[in-house]
């Protein structure tokens, strides 16, 4: 798991897991600009638990995590829940949730042909349009570090290829580095993705 | 009792201004304990919420405690408070509006707590942490969270309302019932009782009943939005 250049992040002697759960150990490691990391392991490996540790949601049972954003809480990271929440309103209130600009809006809920729902009532979404949502809030909040749990559960074909090309070129362009946990493949064309199995 | 439910509908009618001045010392008073309860409730119970399960379920036994209290005991603790001879004496505040809208603030600030701490509590935890890993200020998180669930919002404050503009004991320990100046409709209900002035006890009972009827009707509309 290590890797070299401009570390976003970096681990060291890293261990994750809940409070009254099994401690995770985390082998070191530093997660670059543009890199794609599929997170992969059974039930109660530790993948949530990374991801939130890596988000700045959980605190390391022990170890540390050095960022080079050092203000905000969350270090640049935004984490995707698997079962993502959805604030009262409208869609756009959703997607406007960190102050995107007017382009990243729009951008974000074109990708996610989310554009003709924007004044919709959130809490009238289907599952998968629900998904959509929560991965344009995630997009239009520009994050350097994109955690996503589970992202495919509940999108359609259409969703799932948006899904993939807006992650693609964001990752391509060197803006975003992803790390996913999933149980399916998770592939983007012409983007290398790091497989990381936790036992 | 037909007769006195005509006289006193008569009262209403002709709009006795003693009543209505009383009617506005009540609303007064108890929309000012009301507000405090509130801009005070609000932040301490998010802050209950945040600080962990065991502070959140220690905080919501006290506002139930608190809740449960006897208005007449509220009532005794702060007359002792504030009686010439109390820790707070000096201030001159016993049988002013001010000591009985304390009084009613302690009444009801715990409804306020308990009911938005109860739905605070039962919200997923992934509301916070998507506000967090968006980059949301806390004070901006404190604001999403209450709307999120401002059903329980609107229930805390005309909850709190309808007990402190109906009860009796600590308006009547700490506004000592003064003619014109800290007399309220409960006051002035149990006043004419005792009086034998059935028609205007029935009238003042009236107007407390509509007042408290119309608070609950409104708190039935914002929940139904």
């Amino acid at each position: 798991m290590n890797d070299n250049g401009h570390a976003l992040l970096q681990t060291c002697g890293l261990t994750v897991g809940y409070a009254g759960g099994t401690p995770i150990r985390i082998a070191d490691f530093a997660l670059t600009k543009g890199a794609v990391w599929h997170l992969t392991g059974p039930n109660g490996s530790g993948k949530t638990a990374l991801l939130k540790t890596l988000a700045g949601l959980l605190r390391p049972i022990a170890g540390r995590i050095e960022r080079r954003h050092r203000g905000a809480a969350h270090g640049g990271a935004v984490y995707v829940h698997s079962v993502p929440y959805l604030f009262a309103g409208s869609v756009r209130r959703n997607v406007l949730l960190s102050h995107p600009s007017r382009d990243r809006l729009e951008s974000a809920a074109d990708v996610f042909g989310l554009t003709p729902l924007l004044d919709r009532d959130a809490a009238t979404l289907s599952h998968g349009e629900q998904r959509r949502v929560a991965l344009a809030r995630a997009i239009a909040s520009a994050p350097e570090i994109l955690l996503v749990d589970e992202p495919e559960g509940g999108l359609d074909d259409d969703a799932l290829a948006a899904w993939r090309t807006c992650m693609a070129q964001a990752v391509d362009a060197g803006d975003t580095a992803l790390v996913v946990a999933s149980h399916r493949p998770v592939e983007f064309e012409g983007i290398r993705v790091t497989e990381v199995r936790l036992a | 009792m037909f007769a006195e439910t005509g006289r006193a509908l008569a009262l209403i009618a002709h709009r006795d201004p003693e009543v209505w001045q009383i009617v506005g010392v009540s609303l007064g008073v108890s929309l000012s304990a009301v507000t405090a309860a509130v801009a005070l409730g609000l932040p301490v119970t998010y802050t209950l919420a945040r600080s962990g399960s065991r502070a959140a379920s220690i905080g919501m036994w006290l506002a139930h405690s608190v809740a449960a209290l006897p208005t007449v005991v509220v009532g005794l603790s702060l007359y002792f408070l504030l009686s010439a001879s109390g820790p707070l004496g000096w201030t001159r505040l016993l049988y002013t509006r001010t000591a009985m809208a304390a009084g009613q603030f302690v009444l009801a600030l715990p409804l306020v707590v308990a009911v938005v701490l109860g739905a605070l509590r039962r919200l997923a935890p992934s509301a916070r942490e998507t506000l967090i890993t968006h980059g949301v200020s806390p004070a901006r998180q404190m604001v999403w969270l209450l709307w999120e669930v401002r059903l329980a919002v609107t229930s805390g404050v005309f909850l709190a309302f309808s007990r402190a503009f109906t009860e009796l004991g600590s308006a009547l320990i700490l506004g000592g019932n003064i003619r014109g100046a800290t007399r309220t409709l409960t006051t002035y209900v149990a006043l004419e009782y005792n009086r034998g002035d059935d028609a205007r006890a029935i009238a003042l009972g009236l107007i407390l009943l509509a007042v408290a009827v119309a608070a609950n009707s409104l708190m039935h509309v914002f929940s139904e939005r």
